[in-house]
Parts: structure tokens; C-alpha cells; sequence
């Protein structure tokens, strides 16, 4: 039960929080928000200079840590510094997904790519009716006699627009909904038939509806097992939902700072805010939520680097207790900073919108809290 | 809440809806009931439209324009106004300004100013919070000075909500000494929004919108004549009139509709099993929610029937206030939880009409970020639920409060 960092940890986590004080200009993020763009190219090429896109993976795949920790760590800075790149789209859900799901050539032909940054990824896994559920997929890939035509659709995809490559779950077999059938596949979004609508989503980061009309790919386009990723697919989504709620801890620690310097600061009534019992009451309701979530979390952190990167319980109960305390602390940062909070101005706001995204990816609070049931029901059922 | 209407109120109920059929213009209609932004013009044309009705002033004494409706009357209206997606009415002039100025103004004033804003001719703003004085009114700072006919007016107001549409803006001002007691020390101004030395900055909000602003004043010259009643009381005048205003902050006919749509959407919303209504954390969320809004509604029908028979709500309006802000919040909260990953997409109007035509995105849930994170002011604005607690402590149940408090 140990989530001691190691020097070597120390170092790296003081190395990106270097960078996201000196160099990570709020200024120039509010610029990429306000433009068509998805990032800002210079930060990408310095991030990938400092090594930071080595980090989710293992040494023995040319990363340089793979573990949960190692990206919770780096996620939980980037949360603090509210960074705008698409290191979750990219790095952390699609390079998973491919070191979960890919043989050793095909890692060896990809994983470079991604580590150097120099190619940027999507995942397209979830659809308009399946709400969270990764095994709903109706986009069909039919077999041709060199390859497969993809047909459907996939929603709210991050970094789905500017990516250089995409990867799309489609059915090869098996009903809408069934567990089996589920193959990968690996597109460049320039193919014939492929529509990608981008847009903005309410935090500024980047996303696309990807509509695939009859998409035309090679057999070796399909990556990873056909019929039978669902499994990698969950576990490079639990491991992106895990480092999510490391960046909302940073994110939730970051609120809580700035709220606390304001309710010491602003003076109403003569005194500062921060005089009246019922603010500080408040305040130390948020501390108290984002300790409980933040232990949620490394609990999860732990628990997946004990067993090979499985803690599906764990990871839920960690994505409901940050999405809880993310909405009652971003909630409460407004509130206690009064009219202020709710302008684009301040960065308490942007913070909020986060957040609010934060909860609503990878499966809701209510979606993970019926996760957790269901997984302890299996467990119970087993007599573990 | 469901209420036994008379055959009179049947009556009432038919003939509103009637006038709702009628004259609510369709594309404002299709506006309010999808959660977009509103311009001017059209709350100008629907208010114009009610005053040709004789409904723009719903409480105003009938002797002034207003209904003489009963609290039932006034109820039926605000619930089929939510229904049919009626704007609501923009409160500064009709509901806020209005009230001072035929309660203490003059008949010159009452003669001057009442009639145009029935009209909806005049777009009023309100001029009360500054930067260092927000929940703490006590602390205002911007000064009127008499100088022959006319003050002097110097300082900056904040938060004011569509400063840049007004003609006027109704003031809270100092013409007492700094350490003089709040209410001996603020005066009621009515400022011509084009005097010269006016200037105003937007400040855009969270969702994207531009609604806020401040307002700069440098050597103001407005007339002695347009003060409301005498000076030094502008805050005991407003604090009386707050009570009734909070009164209308609840909300709860759009909140009823609203949780009605929201059932909808949530028995629309696939889950793999089922629709999210079969969800039973989500329908004991969506249960407790209309639990707080009936009892909420009864609450505020005691309160109107009160209003109606002219007893002053008094600060147990204030519960409406806090109550009511916080089940429409409850029920943006609901509404992202039913959009699920939709909630997210950002998109301007424009756009958003045209991937919904092409059914790239759907309409429902376009603006319900946006809806939410606009919505987290409700808590803010008109006395903070903060403050509002404050009142009850000290109005309603009797705590001496140490701290000197600006809503005193």
C-alpha cells in the first residue's frame, strides 16, 4: 500500500511543474482556446523535449515509466496548470490502447510516434446511443476482400479532429451490444468516406463527431485481436479514466488554493471573508472532499500498479468520489468567490468547466457508482 | 401542486391560454424553450405585446397599470408562461425601479418615468454593486455631490446585468459621509445612461456571454429632481421593495416545466438497459428534486397569497430565494447528467442549427452546459443565498449578529 514517490519521480514531477509555472503562458491558452486550433505547437514540441510523453509508458515498450503512479503524477500537474494540450487524448487513452491491444511490431512501428509527439492520436470508442458503455458499438466493419468497410459513428472523440491518426472501435461480429465482435482499427483521417465534424467542447479542448460512411481500409489496418479487444479497450479506458482523476485532483487542489487566498483576502463587512465561521466551514468541507477523493484515487493508483494495471473497482470508486468532490469544489469556488467566479476573466471558471467535463467523461458519477456495485456483486458472487 | 381552479379561474386559465396562442411570436417561443439567448428586440417586442394586452405589470397596483390578478391568477399566469416558453420579463424596470417610483417618488416622477416603462420604451439597468462592495453594500463608495441643480456623481458599479442595452440605470449612491450608517448615507438615483462621463467595460461570463458590465461614472451630472424620495433613505427604500422581488426569484413555474422536460429527456436517453428513468439513483435524484419544487411551490403560493391580501412577505422571502435558486440549479446539474458526453460540445447558435439539421449533434442538449454554467450566478446575484441566510438570521429568527452586516 505504498504511493511513496521515488527520487526519480521527485525530480520529474518538479521538472513539469517547472515548466507549467515558467513557460506554460495562461495568456497563450487563452489564445489556442479562442482559436480553430487544438494546441499550441511549440508547448507540444518543449513537452516532448522534457520527456513527458514517455511517461505512460514502460521502459520495456521505450518508455520511461508506465506505471500509475508515473502518469498520475503527471497528470495531476497538468491539472493543476489547466494545460490544454491533448496529452489524454493521445498519449495516455490512444497510447494505451495501442500498448494494451497491439503485438510487439506493430507497438515498435507505433509507440515511437506518440512518444516523440510528433504524431497525435484519437479514440473514437464511444456512440451516440451507448451513452458510456464501451461495448455498445453499432459502427460495423464488413469484410471486403482486401480489408474491411467501416460504417457508423462515434461521438464527442477528443482531439477526433486534429489528430494524425485515429483509432475506431467497429463490430466484426456479434449483436449491437454484445461483449464479443469488437476489433480495433487504425485509420488516417484523410480516407474516403470518413466525415470528421471538430468543434470546441465547453473546457476548450478539441473534439469531433467522426461519422464513417462506408470507410474503406486495409486488412492491416485492424490492429490488435479481431473480435476480441473489448477487454484491452476497458483496460486503456480504465487507465485514462485513473489518470483523469489525477488531473481533477490537481485541478480540485489548484480551487482550493485560490479559494482559500480569497476568503483571506477580500474583505466584505470590514473584515476579510474568511472571518465568518460558516466560510470557514466551507472551506474546510472542500479540504475534507479533496482528501477523501484524492486518497479514492491513489488507492486506485496503487491497487492498479499491484496487479498488472487491474483495479476496475477501484478505478470506479475513485471516478465517483473525485466526480463528487470536483462539482461540490468547483461549485463552491464560484460561490466563495462571488459575482468574480462566474467570469471568463478569473481562472476559477475555467477550472469549473474542467471539471464539469471531467465528470461527464469516461462514464459519469452514476455510471461508476453502478460499476461499483456490479463489480463487488461479481466479486462477492465469486466468493473473493 | 395541483389546484382546484374555480370556473372563473377555468375562465382566466383558457383566456391566458388563448393570448399565449395568439401573440408569443414562434421564434421567440422555440428560443426560450431550447435554453438560447434572447436578444433585445425580442424582449422588447414580447413586453410591448403584454402591455397592449394590459398584462406587462402583473403587480403593480391596478391604479398604476397593473392586473389586480389574485395569487391564484398570477399563478395560472407564470405556469402557462413557462409552458408555452414565454421570456420572462426583464425585472429592472417593470419589477425593480418601477416599485420605488410609484411608492415614494413624486407625481412629476410618477408622471416622467411610469408610463414608459409600462410601455417597455425604456431599458433600465441596476447600479448597486461595486468592486469592493459586493454582498456588502454598506461599503459603496461611489458619491453624489450637490452642486446648484444637479449632483455630482463619481465612482464604479458593477455586475450590472445588460448595462449596455439601458437608457437608464437606477443607482445607489453616497451623499452621506463614508462612516455614516448605510442607511442614513445612500441615495436613490435615476442616471441617463448617455450622460456624459459614462463609460462602460463588458465583462463576459463563463458561458460565453456578454451580460455583465461596468459602468464607470466621472463627474456625473444628474438633476436633484431625479432622485427618488428624500436623500439619505435609498437604501431603506430598496430593502423594503426586496422583499417582494425575492419573492418572484424562486422561479418556480420554469422550474416545474423544466423538470418536466427533464423526464422527458432522461426516458429518451439509452443506457443499455433500459432509458435513465430505470436508473433508480437517477429517478431518486429527479424524485427529490420535484419533492423540493412542490414543496417549494407552496411555500411561494402561501407567500403571494400573503402579497395579495398587502401583507408584506417579509424576509421569509428569502427562503423562496435560496430554495428556489437552488432546485433550478439542481435541475441544470440533472440536465448535463442526462446529456452525458453531449454536454460537452461548445458551440455557437449558428452552428449549432446546422449540425442539429444534419444530425451531427442534437439539438436538445446544445445549450445545456451552457445553461448550467450561466445559471451558477442565480446564487450570486439578487443577495447571495449567503446573505439571504444572514436575513433569516437576523430578521426571522433573532440572532444578534456581531458583525455588522450590509443587509441590515
Amino acid at each position: 500500500m505504498n504511493s511513496t514517490l521515488s527520487q526519480k519521480q521527485l525530480d520529474m514531477k518538479r521538472s513539469i511543474a517547472e515548466f507549467i509555472d515558467s513557460e506554460y503562458d495562461q495568456a497563450e491558452r487563452r489564445n489556442i482556446i479562442a482559436s480553430a486550433d487544438g494546441f499550441n505547437r511549440a508547448h507540444w514540441h518543449r513537452m516532448s523535449e522534457l520527456g513527458w510523453f514517455k511517461i505512460p509508458f514502460n521502459v520495456s515498450d521505450g518508455g520511461s515509466g508506465g506505471s500509475a503512479l508515473d502518469i498520475m503524477i503527471l497528470m495531476q500537474e497538468l491539472g493543476k496548470g489547466l494545460v490544454i494540450e491533448p496529452i489524454l487524448a493521445s498519449q495516455i487513452l490512444s497510447g494505451r490502447l495501442i500498448a494494451e491491444t497491439c503485438s510487439e511490431p506493430t507497438k515498435d512501428h507505433l509507440l515511437p510516434q506518440i512518444m516523440s509527439g510528433e504524431l497525435t492520436y484519437a479514440s473514437g470508442l464511444y456512440e451516440p446511443l451507448g451513452r458510456y458503455d464501451l461495448s455498445y458499438v453499432s459502427t460495423r466493419a464488413d469484410p471486403r476482400r482486401t480489408g474491411f468497410s467501416l460504417t457508423g459513428r462515434k461521438c464527442v472523440v477528443l482531439n477526433g479532429g486534429d489528430a494524425d491518426k485515429l483509432l475506431i472501435s467497429a463490430r466484426t461480429g456479434g449483436a449491437e451490444n454484445s461483449k464479443g465482435g469488437i476489433s480495433l482499427f487504425l485509420l488516417d483521417p484523410g480516407l474516403k468516406g470518413l466525415n470528421i465534424h471538430k468543434y470546441k467542447n465547453i473546457d476548450g479542448h478539441c473534439a469531433a463527431e467522426v461519422i464513417l460512411d462506408g470507410v474503406f481500409v486495409e486488412r492491416r489496418a485492424n490492429i490488435g485481436e479481431l473480435g476480441e479487444v473489448l477487454p484491452n479497450i476497458q483496460a486503456a479506458v480504465d487507465s485514462a479514466t485513473l489518470a483523469l482523476c489525477a488531473e481533477a485532483i490537481g485541478a480540485m487542489g489548484e480551487l482550493n488554493k485560490r479559494t482559500l487566498e480569497h476568503l483571506k483576502t477580500r474583505k466584505q463587512f470590514g473584515v476579510p471573508l474568511g472571518s465568518f465561521q460558516s466560510l470557514q466551514h466551507r472551506m474546510a468541507d472542500m479540504l475534507i472532499d479533496y482528501e477523501q477523493a484524492k486518497s479514492a484515487m491513489l488507492y486506485a493508483v496503487v491497487m492498479s500498479d499491484e496487479n498488472n494495471g487491474i483495479a476496475p473497482k477501484e478505478i470506479s470508486a475513485a471516478k465517483y468520489r473525485v466526480g463528487v468532490a470536483a462539482r461540490k469544489i468547483a461549485q463552491e469556488a464560484i460561490q466563495l468567490h462571488g459575482a468574480s467566479g462566474v467570469t471568463d476573466e478569473l481562472i476559477i471558471s475555467h477550472y469549473f468547466k474542467r471539471l464539469t467535463t471531467i465528470e461527464a467523461q469516461f462514464g459519469n458519477n452514476d455510471f461508476h457508482l453502478n460499476r461499483f456495485i456490479e463489480l463487488s456483486r461479481d466479486e462477492e458472487d465469486s466468493g473473493l | 401542486m395541483k389546484i382546484n381552479l374555480t370556473v372563473e379561474e377555468r375562465a382566466f386559465e383558457s383566456g391566458v391560454r388563448e393570448f399565449l396562442d395568439n401573440k408569443l411570436p414562434a421564434d421567440i417561443k422555440d428560443k426560450v424553450l431550447q435554453g438560447s439567448p434572447l436578444q433585445k428586440d425580442d424582449h422588447i417586442l414580447w413586453q410591448r405585446l403584454l402591455y397592449e394586452q394590459g398584462w406587462a405589470a402583473i403587480d403593480w397596483p391596478y391604479e398604476y397599470g397593473g392586473t389586480g390578478w389574485s395569487a391564484i391568477q398570477k399563478h395560472i399566469w407564470a405556469e402557462q408562461s413557462a409552458i408555452y416558453g414565454a421570456p420572462e420579463i426583464i425585472p429592472f424596470g417593470l419589477d425593480l425601479v418601477a416599485p420605488v417610483i410609484y411608492t415614494y417618488g413624486n407625481q412629476a416622477q410618477k408622471d416622467r418615468f411610469l408610463p414608459d416603462i409600462l410601455a417597455s420604451n425604456v431599458w433600465w439597468c441596476q447600479g448597486y454593486s461595486e468592486p469592493a462592495a459586493g454582498s456588502d453594500l454598506a461599503s459603496l463608495t461611489t458619491t453624489a455631490v450637490i452642486d446648484g441643480g444637479h449632483y455630482e456623481v463619481s465612482g464604479v458599479k458593477t455586475w450590472i446585468t445588460y448595462a449596455q442595452h439601458a437608457d437608464w440605470m437606477f443607482c445607489l449612491v453616497r451623499t452621506g459621509p463614508a462612516e455614516t450608517k448605510n442607511n442614513d448615507a445612500l441615495s436613490f438615483l435615476l442616471i441617463k445612461m448617455d450622460s456624459p462621463g459614462i463609460s462602460l467595460t463588458p465583462i463576459i461570463s463563463m458561458d460565453g456571454a456578454h451580460e455583465m458590465n461596468q459602468v464607470r461614472l466621472e463627474n456625473v451630472r444628474v438633476p436633484i429632481e431625479n432622485r427618488i424620495g428624500d436623500e439619505g433613505k435609498g437604501w431603506t427604500y430598496s430593502k423594503t421593495l426586496l422583499n417582494h422581488e425575492r419573492a418572484k426569484l424562486a422561479h418556480v413555474a420554469i422550474s416545474k416545466n423544466r423538470l418536466q422536460e427533464l423526464k422527458k429527456a432522461a426516458r429518451d436517453t439509452l443506457t443499455g438497459r433500459g432509458n435513465l428513468m430505470d436508473d433508480p439513483r437517477f429517478a431518486a435524484k429527479l424524485a427529490r428534486t420535484e419533492i423540493e419544487l412542490t414543496s417549494l411551490e407552496f411555500t411561494e403560493f402561501r407567500t403571494l397569497t400573503a402579497v395579495s391580501n398587502d401583507i408584506d412577505p417579509g424576509p421569509e422571502s428569502s427562503i423562496l430565494k435560496i430554495v428556489g435558486t437552488g432546485v433550478s440549479q439542481s435541475i441544470d446539474e440533472l440536465f448535463v447528467e442526462v446529456a452525458g458526453l453531449y454536454a460537452l460540445p461548445y458551440i455557437d447558435q449558428e452552428s449549432a442549427e446546422k449540425y442539429a439539421e444534419n444530425q451531427i449533434i442534437p439539438k436538445q442538449t446544445i445549450n445545456t452546459a451552457r445553461l448550467y454554467f450561466n445559471n451558477r450566478k442565480a446564487s450570486l446575484f439578487g443577495g447571495s443565498s449567503e446573505i439571504q441566510k444572514n436575513i433569516i438570521c437576523k430578521n426571522v429568527l433573532g440572532f444578534d449578529q456581531s458583525v455588522k452586516r450590509g443587509d441590515a
